[in-house]
Order: C-alpha cells, then structure tokens, then sequence
C-alpha cells in the first residue's frame, strides 16, 4: 500500500486514471511520515514538507524484513527486488 | 593566393552530443531499462564530458580560429551545452538531495502504527491491512505488507 502527503481525493484520481488496485492512505500533515522519520523538509514542488522515498516490507508482526530507502528520486525499486523479499517472508 | 580550408570544430559538437545525451539519459529512467542505477552516474559523467570537450573546442575556436573555421558557431554552441549540461547537474543535484533517514524504522524493527485515510475517506490501521485484500474479502490473509511511501505531487 502506498502512503503520500496526498489528500484522499487526489489519491483517488490518481488510483483511478493508473488503475491501482492496491491501497493508498493519506497523510496530509505527514504525521506518520514524521513517526517514520521519512519527512524531507521542502522537498514538494513549492517547497512542502513532503516523504522522502522509501518502502518497508512487514511481516504480521509488524517487523520490517525488507527496507529500501531511495537515494536517488528517479530510480525506481525493481518489482522482482520486491517480490524476492516478499516470498520469503513466512 | 588560396585561402586555407579551416577544419570543423568538432570538438563543439561532440561537446554538444555528449550534453545533450546527458539530458537524454534523464528521460531514460521512464523506460525502465535493467541498469537504471546506474543512469544518473551515466548523466553527470556524460555532462562533465561535454563540459571537458566543450573547453577543448572553445580553445580551438578562439585560439586557433586560423586552423578552425566557425568561431561564432561555436560561441552559440557553448551557450546550449552549459544549458544542456548545467541542467543535467542541477537535476543529478536535486535528485539525490534527499535527508539521511537513519532514524527511520530498520530491517528487525517494528514499525510503529497509524490510522490514515484511503481513498474513500475509510481509516485503516496496520492491522486492518492484515485482516484480508480490501478488493477481495475471501482471499487469504496477507503474510507480508509492502508500505511504500511516495513524495506525492503527480
């Protein structure tokens, strides 16, 4: 599932015109971005608090098996880097 | 008495080239190609090239404008290939200017909870993403989540 400072109703445009069938959650002041320590200051279009990109891979416990945190914004995480952590997780 | 034919100056637009395809590289990441890490070390070693080459064709064309023809040319040039390549370096710059998150949750801990909106203005929690696919109430429980958290702005 995805999480953005986006607000419902553009999370739901965008979910609509790609064709997601995946959650998105909003965090509009990014509260949780803040309890993540995931917050780029400045880092929006204008200059808004927005999340740095990163993904977690969790378990029922909640424990993350799998964490990338991009340090570049325009490399993508390939889906079979994602997929692998995934299969190993019980 | 004949006038000596001038050499192009190649060396401008192989600068020109070499700054253009560092822009380019850029646009590569949309198509997803197998090695796109390495596309923004491909960008700024193609723009510090043309940076380098565009410095030897300067030189040749205001130092040696008897050899090279197209001094003026190659003036216009060198004005597209800074654009060209100073873009290219300001994107490489931004791109990776991002903050260090090593406070941020780690393979081995738990992640702390929420309760944030979907779509449709639903609140869900971690354990709501637990209970079963939103889309599909009788598939099986999910073993793993992926939390993937995006800067947003499309």
């Amino acid at each position: 599932m995805a999480i953005s400072v986006d607000s419902p109703t553009v999370s739901l445009d965008l979910s609509k015109k790609a064709g997601y069938t995946f959650t998105i959650l909003s965090d509009p002041d990014a509260t949780v971005i803040r309890r993540y320590h995931l917050l780029h200051v400045g880092g929006g279009p204008d200059g808004q608090d927005i999340a740095r990109p990163a993904e977690f891979l969790i378990d029922r416990g909640k424990i993350v098996r799998w964490a990338n945190f991009a340090e570049d914004v325009r490399v993508r995480v390939r889906a079979d880097e994602m997929l692998a952590a995934a299969s190993q997780v019980r | 008495m004949p006038e000596v034919s001038k050499r192009s100056n190649s060396a401008a637009w192989l600068a020109l080239l070499l700054a253009v395809g560092a822009l380019a590289a850029n646009f590569a990441f949309f198509l997803n190609p197998p090695l796109q890490a390495a596309l923004p070390w491909l960008s700024l070693l193609l723009a510090i090239a043309a940076l380098i080459v565009l410095v030897i064709g300067l030189r040749r064309a205001v130092l040696q404008w008897q050899i090279y023809r197209g001094k003026v040319l190659s003036i216009f040039l060198a004005v597209l290939i800074l654009m060209f390549a100073g873009a290219s370096l300001f994107v490489f710059y931004h791109a990776r200017a991002l903050p260090n998150s090593t406070a941020a949750p780690q393979v081995g801990e738990q992640l702390p909870d929420f309760r944030l909106a979907d779509a449709s203005g639903q609140f869900v929690s971690l354990d709501n993403l637990f209970a079963s696919s939103p889309n599909d109430p009788s598939s099986p429980a999910p073993k793993a989540v992926l939390l993937i958290f995006y800067r947003g702005y499309w």
